[in-house]
């Protein structure tokens, strides 16, 4: 099992309120999972504290990966071990260019074995791909970028380091149809090289470029139905309360 | 004649009273200490500010902790030796306060170093490290194209700068200070600029327990521009003390200060600015901002915007804020593979990003990292 989460309740750090309410997940080695529920639900919570973001504190329940927990592992010792998350709202870091932030990070998760000559080709190489100017490695990262260019940059990273677990966190919201399909084609690309996608959204026009192994209904801080690809449609056409009441 | 002093106390008919400065009646350079320049006519106008010089003591400064100074050892003269009646005549007329009177007074005096340079080549670059504790240097642009990159690597500084940038000329100042540890340094830079000039600075404050700047931008033409960069990095219980100024005389002049640092551990920073459109100075735009970056608990950040409009027709606005490193910053760096220190380390050093792009330039990049070492 690449991902167990078992009976995850958390909350703020200093709040009582629990956000997520008992979440249980599995995902297999190379398999691609969709998470749909309304806003509000608790899904960004849910990725981010996979990923470990300190704003949050788990009070119950454990996360493994590849059958260990990862509960005490700061988040840069999660991406280390294969796990990445591309935010629904990646934040402005002025000053750090996005050139510099690539080439350190690859070099914390894969260890110094690539020339940077062959780091710069793999840059230019997906930028072309997602149709982005060379220019765009040197600009501090997410700083003036457009929501499009933001989510390109995220799908760009992740391409670039290559995780075992890819956690999408919208990447489909705010984008036009057009650099939907070439961020799709970037995340085809990650699963044909065996990357694992949690994918969160709230369309199910991603189903129209990807094969899902499994949909889950988030409801209110947890998983209340699970299935395959037809439960995101009648999702789409009975709404999510319906579906959360079977 | 007057001088031009740091905030001027008439507008629109009110007076402003100003609390007199505390001064300090300890030990100071004497006579002893005036060295002839051989020649004779810079020599008695230094003589006349000698006296001056002598009438007051050492200020006072609650806020940096400067309560008494030791005056650094005089062992001869050198600045403006070259200088003529031209030159003297233009010294005049950059005559000003500074952060105080006294130090302006000091380094016009008794100066080790420094030079009086008449320029008007198309594009010259150039890199001078100031190699006294007492420097004193009036730079004439006349046209052209000039940058000067300034470095003030001392354990004691006072110095004096004054430009004279002339008619459609440009000029763009790098200006470095890292002070020694204990050391105390007090820069006071005077920049005129005439009609269609254009202006652009980078002046960065490092080390020192007193870290004392001023630069000052007088726009005595029409139609120009100035933009002032200035950078802090304080620690180690270190004092900084920043004044900007920007005066407006007459139209359609353009300044802004940009403005961004770091504090860390038990130390301060106290910036100042002062906009001061006069009456006349119709559509001048003049902005003025001022982040700063509290690294510790203990570190602190204070702000004193001054902005006088004597002017209907102007855009003027300033705004001075201080906050912690962003903590999702942090977070978003650290899913990316950062540690921790890692995150905080790239976001302080990004705070000087702009600087070290333009430092690269003369390859002292090195300069600036080895600055902000042990920031962290
Ligand atoms: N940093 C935060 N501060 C306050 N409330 C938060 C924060 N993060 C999440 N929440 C709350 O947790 C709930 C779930 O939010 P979120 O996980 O973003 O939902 P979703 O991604 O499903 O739209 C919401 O009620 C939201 O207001
Ligand atoms: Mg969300």
């Amino acid at each position: 099992m690449l991902l167990r989460v078992e009976n995850l309740r958390a909350s703020l750090v200093g709040s009582e309120k629990l956000i997520l309410k008992g979440v249980n997940l599995e995902m297999g080695f190379g398999e691609v999972h969709v998470l749909m529920g309304p806003n509000g639900s608790g899904k960004s919570t849910l990725a981010n504290v996979i990923v470990g973001n300190p704003k949050f504190k788990v009070v119950s329940g454990d996360i493994l990966f590849e059958g260990e927990s990862i509960l005490n592992a700061k988040p840069h010792e999660r991406v280390a071990k294969g796990i990445f998350m591309t935010f629904q709202s990646p934040v402005e870091v002025d000053g750090v260019r996005l050139k510099q932030l690539l080439l350190t990070s690859y070099r914390k998760i894969h260890g110094d074995d690539s020339s940077f000559y062959q780091l710069e080709r793999e840059m230019k190489r997906l930028a072309e791909e997602l149709g982005l100017r060379p220019e765009f490695f040197d600009r501090f990262v997410n700083v003036g970028f457009s929501g499009g260019e933001k989510k390109k940059s995220e799908i760009l990273q992740a391409s670039f380091l290559k995780p075992k677990l890819l956690i999408l966190d919208e990447i489909d919201s705010g984008l036009d149809v057009d650099a939907l399909k070439l961020v799709l084609k970037m995340v085809n690309a990650l699963r044909e090289q065996g990357t694992s996608l949690l994918i969160i959204t709230h369309y199910t026009r991603i189903l129209e470029h990807l094969d899902v192994n499994k949909v889950h209904v988030y409801l209110d801080g947890k998983i209340v139905a699970s299935g395959d690809k037809w439960l995101a449609y009648e999702v789409e056409k009975s709404g999510y309360a319906l579906v959360g009441e079977r | 004649m007057g001088y031009e002093k740091t905030l001027k106390l008439e507008h629109r008919g009110m007076r402003a009273m100003l609390p007199e400065v505390k001064r300090n009646a300890g030990a100071d350079l004497d006579v002893r200490d005036f060295f002839p320049s051989g020649n004779d006519v810079l020599d008695r106008w230094r003589l006349r500010r000698f006296r001056e010089y002598q009438s007051y003591g050492f200020p006072v400064w609650r806020r940096v902790g400067l309560t008494s100074f030791e005056p650094p050892r005089v062992e001869g003269y050198r600045g403006l030796e070259n200088i003529d009646e031209e030159g003297l005549a233009l010294l005049e007329e950059l005559d000003f306060e500074g952060s105080d009177r006294k130090f302006v007074l000091m380094a016009d005096v008794f100066s080790m170093a420094g030079e009086y340079v008449v320029v008007s080549s198309p594009q010259e670059k150039v890199v001078v490290e100031v190699d006294q504790d007492v420097a004193n240097s009036l730079l004439d642009l006349r046209g052209g194209d000039l940058t000067l990159v300034r470095i003030v690597r001392r354990e004691r500084f006072v110095g004096n700068l004054r430009v004279k940038v002339r008619e459609k000329a440009r000029f763009k100042l790098v200006n470095l200070h890292l002070v020694g540890k204990g050391g105390t340094s007090i820069d006071n830079v005077f920049l005129d600029v005439e009609t269609g000039a254009s202006v652009e600075v980078y002046d960065f404050y490092s080390g020192g327990r007193v870290n004392v700047g001023f630069l000052a931008v007088r726009f005595s033409g029409e139609d120009a521009t100035a933009k002032v960069r200035p950078y802090y990095a304080v620690s180690s219980g270190s004092a900084t003390d920043v004044l900007y100024q920007m005066r407006f005389y007459g139209r359609r002049n353009e300044g802004t200060v940009d403005s961004k640092g770091v504090v860390t551990g038990e130390s301060k920073v106290v910036f100042r600015g002062v906009l001061d459109i006069l009456p006349g100075a119709k559509d001048t735009v003049a902005h003025q901002r001022n982040h700063t970056f509290l690294i510790s608990g203990s570190a602190k950040a204070e702000a004193i915007p001054s902005l006088f409009v004597g002017e209907n027709d102007v855009v003027a606005s300033h705004a001075h804020s201080s906050s912690p490193l962003d903590e999702t910053a942090v977070f978003y760096l650290m899913t990316r593979g950062c540690s921790e220190t890692e995150a905080r380390e790239l976001l302080i050093k990004g705070t000087f990003e702009d600087l070290r792009e333009e430092l690269r330039n003369f390859e002292l990049e090195a300069v600036l990292d080895h600055a902000l070492e042990g920031l962290v």
